[in-house]
């Protein structure tokens, strides 16, 4: 057993080679996203892509985010090393959203994992691998439990780890990941929460979600809006408490996701809640992300805040308000919370208002943007109003 | 065929039991291999044949590409083991009390569970990349172990990839 | 003519605005496009509304899909207070001076307030209105770093509360926010509430001291004035179309004294702020909530008298705004603009007041006592008027010429009441009471009601020629010689806090903030142990199954 030590690994990335091996990883997550986003297709006979057209339109979001956040980066070497890296993660997002089930997708959730972890970086293993490492086990619990028919106890256990499960990848309250900015966001929790678990989430919960009943439905319901609220509270506090900036984008997303986890949890005929959710999380990736990734170079620099036009309409942008698209997503989500219990609704509107303020500090840490990042600024407020003013096209692209 | 059932169950409880406890090349790919084992006998019980296939040469292409890295020996209950002992043993009671409840079924379902809750132990307390995807490579296999034939398939070929993964050799320091 | 015409204004004015960007961008002058387009806007829906032959008309554009569907819809109502919004809009854009990056995003406001005229459905209509908001605070920050709190505040509470408003009518109405197909029965009290109370916060109608009349005392007055110029209308709009929600009614009577008190009460505390105003400008800017307050009282007696006399209202603010905006600090134009903008004859905002007084007598017996209030609103204005001629000017600087061409609408809108409620208030009150005729007839120079004859246009030529002498003939404002101490008629007073009390509440919120410390939970949930992630599992496990 001994000899086999000195046997290489097929991925061996050593430092002076990591760069190739990291492109063609991008390469092929390229080609693994164009796959998944044009849709289910069939190899030998077996049907390889999952169903699931809003996580497709999600995926086609995360690949406008990685671009434009591409555009803004200030050197070509960081353009190239960003594309690249982000590629890959796509690549692993892409064969998440084809997997067509919790348990295919607690598995391929292991495999995106061990290639995550096999990158050396200085943050300790076990911090890196506990989030997604507790998703895939959680997802895959829940698909084993949810074959087990002969106690209804076992499809609302189910229901736990499958919500739990999406919670654990986001780095949700009660499964927060560290967030460090100084911290490259590709290695970090941050990655893992704005870019690959919403393209998760949307593609587990849609296919799932149909397929739930009776005490399941009941207890999945629930969770999503318990925990839902419970992130859109520490997100609001926490972004108040925030000592720096960058604390108070890592709560934002926080909120947003609480958000977006209500809407889930509002299983309702008309799908609102759904829908929600799904515009909610497409104006994470497509909004939220790429300002986080552009304000980070000068929260980081210590710039001081700005209110120069382009930040305020962040600002708004990133609140919710309209022509932004984040104005439907709480429309709709309005909407379905009024058809459960008003009391909800009054809830998230206030909690909508209270983040305002919060937007504003994010949109002016952005500074003066210049050059490029100006141009990917605009680019971004641009399509988040021209999604916001057509917010059923997005809704169509997502298969609602 | 019912007679293998327990059988099954008892090998992977103990290869996952000793996946758990140890944190060196040996003890890993002993645990691997037992767990494999109990999850291939588990598919076979069942009347998956081509489960168990996949489920055989997946687990033994990652069990034999781990003999490569990770700290020599078999290091079988290092210090600080005992809350890892009493998790398997607590696993191998409510694996017990599992097979009681689980009616209606013919999956493996019992034995797919044990290794998923003990090679998740392993997976989130592991201080060395190597351990990590051990334990990883366990939960893949429990779980494809229960899937149709392209979830088997799938299953044991990340299995084996996370075999291949390069780990770097350092060892970190668990939380 | 094709309903496509209705889509002419906004996109105008996004064009307008773009160039006006663009030119700034680029160095050139770019102060006039943004003005000449909003002016060609006005063109352009006075043509349209005469294209489609004074009737309602809708337009579906191809991306018309919930939630937000985009259908526009051109009747009596929008074309009112497209009307006020474009002509405040074009006066304000034209007299006042702007920098190119104020005056493209002021234009491009303007276009969201047309959407949110034309808008069919409250969805959209919470949507551009919203947008106007978001631009409107935007400006009001740009030119003024911090100092817009009250404003961004009210409007953002607004968009948000309008939004929960349109989501409430989707869900009661099972799917659908578009005024023509919401059912009645779907058009809920609550839902009402929601749309009232961004409403009132758009066009400050409170009683006490709000954005609307705090942005007047602000250095620079572009933000402020296309702020007011465009959002109380439009929150009037909001208030009129819950009309057309509720097939002409209300869904509670009740509903009718509660905002015919609230628009009372704005008013006297108005002017009563108005008449112990430090300087000119807050005089002026108390006028506004004053003559919102009076069209909120008429608006809500629910008769068709009382709406036209809102809408009409509504107008004589819009022109009232513009020309108060641009009232130069002292001079004969400044006491000419004055009276008029207060209400003297024979200016559009005295045609309002008195056709308020006749809503308000003729809607009942109970109705007819508010005239007091009314009466004693109005003229406690004049008190403050004739007060300010002493007072130091205030922040900003105005336009002669710009106070000239306001006062001269305001007086021929005046003179031309009869017209004016003829095509555009009675036709409007028609349309959102869902009524054939109303019993008012108007011609070219007079208005006849039940209670009485106003002939507008004979008046109008003394009252003129009177007001103009006043104007011309006395010494000019604004001397330092003159400037004295006048004393306010009612001293105010806000009744003071209980020692430390104040103290106490304003440091509440950072005594929560450094008692409630998230670090240990979040060091736990990040940093601990991963039994602790188990434990937790296995809590919300036993929950869920219990």
């Amino acid at each position: 057993m001994s000899s086999m030590r000195g046997v290489p690994a097929v991925f061996p990335l050593p430092r002076e080679r990591s760069g190739e091996a990291t492109i063609m990883l991008g390469l092929a997550g390229l080609a693994l996203t164009i796959l998944a986003v044009v849709g289910p297709f069939s190899l030998l006979g077996v049907r390889l892509a999952g169903s699931s057209q809003p996580a497709r339109a999600l995926l086609a979001a995360s690949l406008f985010a990685l671009l434009v956040t591409a555009l803004c980066m200030r050197t070509e070497a960081d353009r190239m090393g960003l594309i690249a890296t982000g590629l890959a993660g796509l690549g692993g997002v892409a064969l998440l959203v084809m997997a067509a089930s919790p348990l295919l997708t607690g598995i391929i959730l292991l495999l995106v994992l061990g290639v995550y972890i096999s990158r050396p970086t200085p943050q300790p293993l076990i911090e890196r691998l506990r989030n997604p490492g507790a998703g895939a086990v959680l997802l895959g619990v829940a698909g084993i439990l949810s074959m087990i028919k002969s106690d209804p106890a076992f499809a609302e256990v189910a229901s736990l780890t499958l919500v739990l499960g999406v919670v654990a990848v986001g780095g949700l309250v009660p499964y927060l990941y560290r967030y460090q900015p100084e911290q490259a966001t590709a290695g970090s929790g941050m990655a893992w929460s704005a870019f690959v678990a919403p393209a998760l989430a949307v593609a587990v919960l849609t296919q799932v979600v149909p397929h739930l009943h009776g005490p399941g439905k009941s207890v999945f319901s629930v969770l999503c809006v318990v925990i839902g609220l419970v992130n859109v509270a520490y997100g609001l506090f926490g972004a108040w408490q925030a000592p720096a900036r960058a604390e108070t984008w890592r709560h934002s997303f926080l909120a947003e996701w609480g958000l977006a986890l209500c809407g889930f949890g509002l299983l309702l005929p008309d799908h609102h809640g759904t829908e929600a959710a799904y515009l909610l999380l497409i104006s994470l990736v497509t909004v939220r992300f790429p300002l986080y990734m552009l304000a980070r170079g000068s929260v980081l620099g210590g710039e001081t805040g700005r209110w120069a036009p382009l930040n305020l309409l962040s600002g708004l942008a990133l609140a919710g308000v309209a022509p932004f698209i984040g104005f439907a997503a709480r429309l709709l989500l309005l909407g379905a919370a009024m058809e459960v219990a008003w009391p909800l609704a009054l809830v998230l509107m206030l909690a909508m208002l209270a983040f305002v303020s919060h937007s504003f500090r994010l949109g002016a840490s952005l500074a003066i943007p210049r050059g490029r990042a100006a141009v990917g600024l605009i680019l971004i407020l641009a399509l988040a109003a021209a999604m916001g003013i057509a917010p059923g096209l997005v809704l169509s692209l997502g298969g609602f | 065929m019912a007679a293998l059932a327990p059988a099954a169950f008892a090998i992977s409880w103990l290869g996952g039991a000793i996946l758990l406890l140890s944190h060196a090349r040996r003890g890993v790919v002993l645990g691997l291999v037992l767990l494999t084992a109990g999850l291939a006998l588990g598919a076979h019980a069942a009347g998956r044949d081509q489960v168990a296939l996949a489920l055989v040469a997946g687990g033994a292409v990652t069990a034999a590409l781990r003999m490569r890295d990770g700290l020599p020996g078999w290091g079988l209950l290092p210090a600080g083991s005992t809350p890892r002992l009493v998790m398997s043993l607590l696993v191998l009671i409510l694996g017990l009390l599992m097979g009681a409840t689980v009616k209606g079924t013919t999956l493996p379902v019992q034995e797919a569970l044990v290794v998923v809750a003990l090679g998740a132990g392993r997976l989130l307390s592991a201080g060395h990349r190597a351990v990590a995807l051990a334990g990883a490579a366990a939960v893949a296999l429990a779980l494809a172990s229960l899937g149709g034939e392209v979830t088997a398939i799938a299953g044991a070929a990340v299995a084996a990839v996370l075999g291949t993964l390069p780990t770097g050799g350092d060892v970190e320091a668990a939380a | 003519m094709p309903a496509e015409l209705l889509l002419v204004p906004p996109v105008v004015l996004v064009i307008g605005a773009l160039l006006t960007w663009t030119l700034g961008f680029g160095g050139l002058p770019s102060r006039l496009p943004g003005a000449a387009v909003v002016w060609l806007a006005l063109i352009v829906l006075v043509l349209a509304w005469i294209g489609v032959g004074r009737q309602p008309t809708e337009l579906s554009t191809p991306i018309a899909a919930e939630p937000l569907p985009i259908v526009l819809r051109m009747d009596a109502l929008s074309f009112a207070i497209g009307l006020v919004v474009l002509s405040t809009a074009a006066l304000l854009l034209t007299f006042q001076p702007w920098q190119w990056e104020e005056a493209g995003a002021a234009t491009l406001a303007t276009a969201f307030a047309m959407v949110a005229v034309e808008a069919d459905s409250l969805a959209l209509t919470a949507l551009a209105l919203g947008a106007c908001a978001a631009m409107v605070t935007m400006i009001l920050r740009q030119e003024l770093e911090q100092s817009a709190r009250s404003a961004w505040l009210a409007l953002l509470l607004a968009s948000l509360i309008l939004l929960w408003g349109a989501a409430a009518l989707v869900t009661f109405s099972g799917g659908t926010s578009l005024f023509s197909a919401v059912p009645v029965q779907a058009f809920k009290w609550q839902v009402f509430v929601l749309i009232a109370i961004p409403a009132v916060l758009c066009s400050g109608l409170v009683p006490w001291r709000t954005w609307v009349s705090e942005v007047w005392s602000r250095p620079k007055l572009g933000g402020a004035g296309i702020g007011v110029g465009l959002l109380v209308p439009l929150g009037f709009l909001l208030l009129l179309r819950t009309y057309t929600l509720g097939g002409g009614q209300w869904p509670v009577s009740w509903l009718h004294w509660v905002l015919s008190v609230l628009g009372l009460l704005v008013a006297l505390a108005a002017a009563l702020r108005a008449q112990a105003a430090p300087d000119h400008r807050s005089q002026l800017g108390e006028t506004v909530p004053l003559a919102g307050g009076l069209a909120l009282l008429a608006l809500s007696l629910g008769t068709p008298l009382g709406v036209a006399a809102a809408v009409t209202g509504v107008a004589a603010t819009g022109l009232a705004v513009a020309l108060g905006m641009v009232l130069p600090a002292g001079g004969r134009v400044t006491l000419l603009g004055i009276p008029l903008v207060v209400g003297a004859p024979p200016g559009l905002t005295f045609g309002a007041r008195l056709l308020t007084v006749q809503a308000a007598l003729e809607a009942g017996s109970g109705q007819a006592l508010l005239t007091v209030g009314i009466v004693a609103a109005w003229f406690l204005g004049y008190i403050a008027a004739a007060r300010a001629a002493w007072l130091p000017p205030g922040a900003g600087r105005g336009s002669r010429a710009g106070a000239l061409v306001a006062s001269a609408a305001i007086i021929g809108a005046g003179a031309g009441l009869g017209a004016l409620e003829q095509f555009i208030a009675v036709p409007a009150a028609e349309a959102v009471l869902s009524l054939q005729t109303t019993p008012i007839s108007a011609g070219v120079g007079e208005v006849t009601t039940a209670s009485g004859t106003f002939d507008a246009l004979p008046l109008a030529i003394p009252f003129a020629v009177l007001l103009v002498l006043f104007a011309f003939f006395t010494r000019p404002l604004g001397l330092a010689s003159q400037r004295r101490e006048i004393r306010a008629l009612l001293r105010l007073r806000m009744p003071a806090l209980p020692e430390g009390l104040g103290d106490q509440l304003r440091a509440l919120p950072s005594l929560v903030r450094s008692s409630v410390r998230l670090g240990t939970p979040e060091r736990l949930m990040t940093q601990g142990s991963i039994w602790l992630w188990v434990v937790v599992a296995v809590v919300l496990l036993v929950v869920v199954t219990r």
